[in-house]
């Protein structure tokens, strides 16, 4: 059963982890607001599963790229608030760099012709 | 530690809940602010959010935990497996609570009697100062005191800057007479810079300086430091102590003042393992003469080393001053060659330590013996846990098909051993705790005041934890490599029922001729201190036992220098007999007389003896003793008189020096005449020249293991102006009787008292205590290793026969006889054991050849030992195997046929 939540996590692994990052980039935030910034960016196109989020905050705070605490939200509610960390900024960094050369190599291979995918 | 990580991770169990709670609420209060009434906001949130349970278990998967979690579903089932087995549970934790038990119990006694740091700062810059002369001189017994150190080496080496401190000590029974009744307690007398030395600090007051050491003391008396044990025990803690004075007698028996002025901390026991002094006195409370003797060998020396300074350099410096003392020693003819004598400083951070000279060499023998025990019971429940692993073998199989790796499936298998072996270290611990409070009690039988903590702490449970895992790698960890082995699971899938019956005996076949090679390596050491032991008590020892009594009394001795006139010699003599006369009337007391020492009591040196026809050698401390005695004090003792006549009532002062020899002494220095009548010369004080008027039977007077010595018997009537402490020895039907009735003898006709009385048995026991323990031991362990082998070979038959049965079945059907099948059986075993007897006859060869010098008068190769040891274990194994051999003879052809 939890097998269903593991393999959406398998797929997005890398990408939520970068999204994840980059939404903490403008600042601490609790699960919920991160959920809301991902969707409210992407134009409401990327729903993050909360299925996936948990569990994917959680590995990035055991592999020390952010940091939570308890704190209080905008309406005054108690809330895990993530943060972060100087390594998980040098992950971003390393993730953004392969994210566009994959969206890149993707791309041309998408709108050229097979010789042009060879490298 | 366990519990600990329980809460850890309940904590963030109840935070992650908190958490999602706290994302549904701002998710439900987003939407109602968008204007949805709240219980239909709450439901869309729920919807979306998904399941909460089952989000939490995935996030919680993030955290590492399911590891945790999954070993305690294994130890779980492994509790839950064993259980099942309780039979199997049973034998293995006890194996391994005696073999472990056993093993940390012989540590921990080695450990506190030779390994154990002194409680000082540094203790690494402690060196033991001894002189050698370059041969292992005659004289040394192992007993510890080396024959050429002598009290004056102190005075000659203390001035000298090449240690940082050097500290002389002697032991001293020291008599309390403050009480009711006179106390005997342990004490030590110690030179003034000994604590400084060391480094220890007071708990309470002040300890000794060197400004206490002298032989002038204030009016108070000497200054003493007493421990912290007797401290508790007679003072009950009183600060009010320091300052207080006691009356002590001792040396002299001469009523000495002392003052307390300080208690040690609770920790320091002294500087020499197995004693507990519980008085400190300056060393010049016996006297300046006895201090400084260059005659004397009673003083240990300790030195500090200067920080840093290697111990050759500083032996270096200390030489001159030695060679030095050394001449001036020789030029006083005590020494006859100092040409390879040298001084040498031995570091010593554990202190000195006698027991470690006596018992060093036996404890390291039942270290090797209990080694040997739990290898033995490794290799058992090693065969044992195979059996179990294999039976396990279609779970592995399945478990493997579904992709646990091998390792998984050794962790899983370890679990169950790990369980036992744990189990069985923690009663193993206690074990030792039980049993080594035991062998100190044993071994303090031959000497009073043995202190020796054994509690299991410290370096014993690091022993004890590598032990444990030792024993878990040879039970465990060989029976699950084994059963997962990739080809081993193949198997299960072409057979049933005996598919991996070859690898189990394959696995048998190695493992238990090992068991009987060990086995048989402690049977042998067992036989052969066994038989020593026999020998040493049954053979003619020249004394007898029964109702045999020391009684020793505060008398005082006489000195001839403070008894210029000798009256005072007179008088007491006077006073022994008397005492005597009214001995012998006590209803009861067979025999009486007096003697200076009694056998196995200590022994007298001669200073050279010689006869017209031979003289002893001079430097050979062992090559005779002297014995100062009363009349019927042959009959007293039982040794038969063999030539001429005992002392009698006309050997006194006045008449003709008379003297007594033993056999052997007779033998030697008249070797073709009678030596009744012949005059020996004895350069004892200031020589004396007597006519040998008797010979006796020897007698093994240094020890029951020890051949008998040359004795030369001297008239105590006859004594030269010395009389040192003096005893009463009686022969009695009543012991208890008599001692109430010396008790007022003494009282009455002497104003003495008595101080001890010692059974002439307990001194035996006590010289044979080592050999007495490692008898027991040895003994205790052959017994459990005779056990395991015939466990061992019941279990490894029992299982061959059943998975024969159908086999054997057919022998049968087909006309084998029962004498056959068990014929085929015992086959069977031998070829379990017959493998393991000439490895373990070569291993007892090399354990026997380093035990040589704890036997008495066995030949650590005596073919008849060893040939009885084999015949012990084949016999053990033989009716062991019958077992399942007549089991099988009893197979009914058609139920073992039916069956397949």
């Amino acid at each position: 059963m939890s097998d269903k939540y593991k393999n959406r996590i398998d797929l997005l692994q890398g990408t939520l982890d970068m999204l994840i990052l980059k939404t903490l980039q403008w600042g601490p935030q609790h699960g919920y607001g991160i959920s809301q910034a991902i969707r409210n960016n992407s134009g409401e196109v990327l729903q993050v599963e909360t299925g996936s989020l948990y569990p994917a905050l959680h590995r990035l705070e055991r592999q020390g790229w952010v940091k939570s605490e308890w704190g209080e939200s905008e309406s005054k509610q108690r809330a895990r608030f993530y943060r972060i960390t100087a390594s998980g900024k040098k992950q971003l960094a390393a993730n953004q760099n392969r994210w566009e050369r994959m969206v890149e190599a993707v791309g041309s291979i998408m709108s050229g012709g097979p010789e042009e995918s060879a490298s | 530690m366990n519990w600990l990580a329980t809460m850890r991770f309940g904590r963030r169990k109840r935070e992650l809940q908190e958490e999602l709670e706290s994302h549904i609420g701002m998710a439900v209060k987003d939407r109602m602010e968008r204007g949805e009434p709240e219980r239909q906001a709450r439901e869309a949130v729920l919807r979306e959010f998904g399941n909460v349970a089952l989000i939490e278990d995935v996030t919680r998967g993030t955290w590492g935990w399911e590891r945790a979690e999954s070993l305690l579903r294994d130890v779980r089932f492994a509790v839950r497996q064993l259980r099942k087995a309780p039979g199997f549970a049973a034998a293995s934790i006890l194996t391994l609570a005696i073999g472990i038990g056993a093993n940390i119990a012989i540590f921990s006694l080695m450990y506190s009697a030779m390994l154990r740091s002194l409680p000082v700062p540094h203790p690494e810059e402690l060196v033991s100062v001894r002189a050698d002369l370059g041969e292992k001189p005659a004289g040394d017994q192992g007993d510890g005191a080396p024959a050429y150190q002598r009290n004056g080496m102190y005075k000659a080496l203390s001035g000298q800057r090449a240690l940082a401190g050097l500290c002389g000590v002697m032991g001293s029974e020291v008599t309390d007479s403050s009480g009711e009744e006179p106390a005997q307690v342990n004490g030590v007398a110690v030179t003034g810079d000994c604590f400084s030395t060391l480094g220890v600090r007071p708990l309470l007051g002040r300890l000794l300086t060197p400004e206490d050491d002298t032989p002038h003391p204030g009016p108070e008396g000497f200054a003493t430091v007493i421990s912290y044990a007797w401290w508790n025990a007679r003072f009950h803690r009183d600060p009010a102590v320091i300052g207080k004075r006691l009356v002590a007698k001792g040396c002299f028996s001469q009523p000495i003042p002392i003052v307390m002025v300080g208690v040690l901390p609770s920790n320091f026991h002294g500087v020499r393992a197995g004693d507990d002094p519980r008085i400190y006195l300056p060393s010049y409370w016996c006297g300046a003469d006895n201090r400084n003797a260059n005659s004397s060998i009673s003083m240990l020396l300790f030195g500090r080393l200067k920080d840093g300074e290697p111990v050759g350099r500083a032996e270096q410096e200390l030489q001159p001053a030695f060679q030095n003392w050394l001449q001036q020693v020789k030029d006083d003819n005590e020494l006859k060659d100092v040409s390879h004598a040298k001084l040498k400083l031995i570091p010593d951070a554990a202190g000195y330590s006698s027991l470690a000279l006596e018992y060093g060499k036996g404890l390291r023998l039942l270290q090797c013996l209990v080694a040997i025990i739990l290898l033995a019971g490794c290799f058992y429940l090693s065969t044992l846990f195979s059996a179990r692993a294999v039976a396990r073998r279609r779970e592995f199989a399945v478990r493997a098909a579904l992709g646990a790796s091998r390792a998984q499936l050794i962790s899983q298998s370890l679990i169950e051993s790990a369980l036992l072996v744990c189990t069985g270290a923690a009663g193993g611990i206690f074990v030792a705790w039980a049993s080594a409070r035991y062998l100190v009690y044993f071994l303090a039988n031959g000497s009073r005041d043995l202190f020796l903590d054994v509690r299991p702490q410290g370096w014993v449970l690091v022993f004890a934890a590598a032990v444990a895992v030792l024993s878990l790698v040879l039970t465990g960890l060989v029976p699950a490599w084994r059963a997962t082995r990739p080809s081993v699971i193949g198997d299960i899938k072409q057979s049933g029922a005996g598919g991996l019956g070859a690898g189990k005996r394959r696995y048998g076949l190695v493992l238990f001729p090992l068991q009987v090679a060990l086995s048989l390596v402690v049977i042998v050491v067992a036989s052969l201190l066994s038989s020593s032991l026999l020998r040493a008590l049954t053979q003619e020892s020249g004394f007898g036992l029964t109702g045999r009594v020391l009684i020793q009394t505060d008398i005082p001795m006489v000195f001839p220098d403070k008894d210029l006139d000798g009256k005072k010699l007179k008088s007491t003599l006077a006073m022994y007999d008397d005492v005597l006369q009214q001995l012998r009337n006590v209803p009861g007391i067979q025999s009486a007389s007096a003697d200076v020492t009694h056998p196995l009591g200590g022994a007298f040196y001669g200073a050279g003896a010689s006869s017209t026809y031979r003289q002893a050698p001079k430097d050979d401390f062992t090559g005779y003793l002297m014995n100062w005695i009363s009349p019927r004090y042959f009959e007293t003792a039982g040794t038969r008189l063999l030539a001429g006549r005992d002392f009698n009532e006309g050997d006194h002062q006045g008449s003709a020096p008379v003297c007594i020899l033993s056999d052997s002494a007779a033998r030697y220095f008249y070797p073709a005449v009678s030596p009744i009548g012949q005059i020996m010369s004895e350069e004892w004080k200031n020589g004396l020249k007597c006519t040998v008027v008797g010979v006796v039977q020897d007698t093994r007077f240094r020890g029951m293991e020890t051949n008998a010595p040359m004795m030369l018997y001297l008239p105590i009537g006859q004594t030269h102006g010395f009389l040192n402490s003096a005893e009463f020895f009686i022969r009695t039907a009543n012991v208890e009787g008599s001692v109430t009735a010396m008790r007022r003898i003494l009282r009455e006709r002497a104003n003495a008292h008595v101080m001890d009385v010692i059974p002439l048995s307990r001194e035996v026991k006590g010289s044979l205590s080592r050999t007495r323990l490692l008898t027991m031991l040895s003994n205790t362990f052959a017994a459990l290793a005779l056990l395991l082998s015939g466990v061992g070979i019941f279990g490894l038959l029992n299982y061959s026969v059943n998975r024969r049965t159908a086999e054997i079945g057919v022998r049968m059907a087909l006309g084998a006889s029962r004498g056959r099948v068990i014929a085929m059986t015992l086959r069977e075993a031998g070829m379990l054991v017959i493998p393991g007897l000439l490895p373990g006859l070569i291993a007892a060869w090399v354990v026997s050849r380093f035990m040589a010098t704890l036997l008495y008068q066995t030949r650590p190769f005596d073919p008849t030992v060893f040939a009885v040891s084999v015949v012990i274990l084949a016999a053990v194994v033989g009716i062991a195997s019958y077992m399942p051999a007549r089991r099988a003879s009893r197979i009914e052809p058609m139920q073992a046929l039916r069956a397949e």
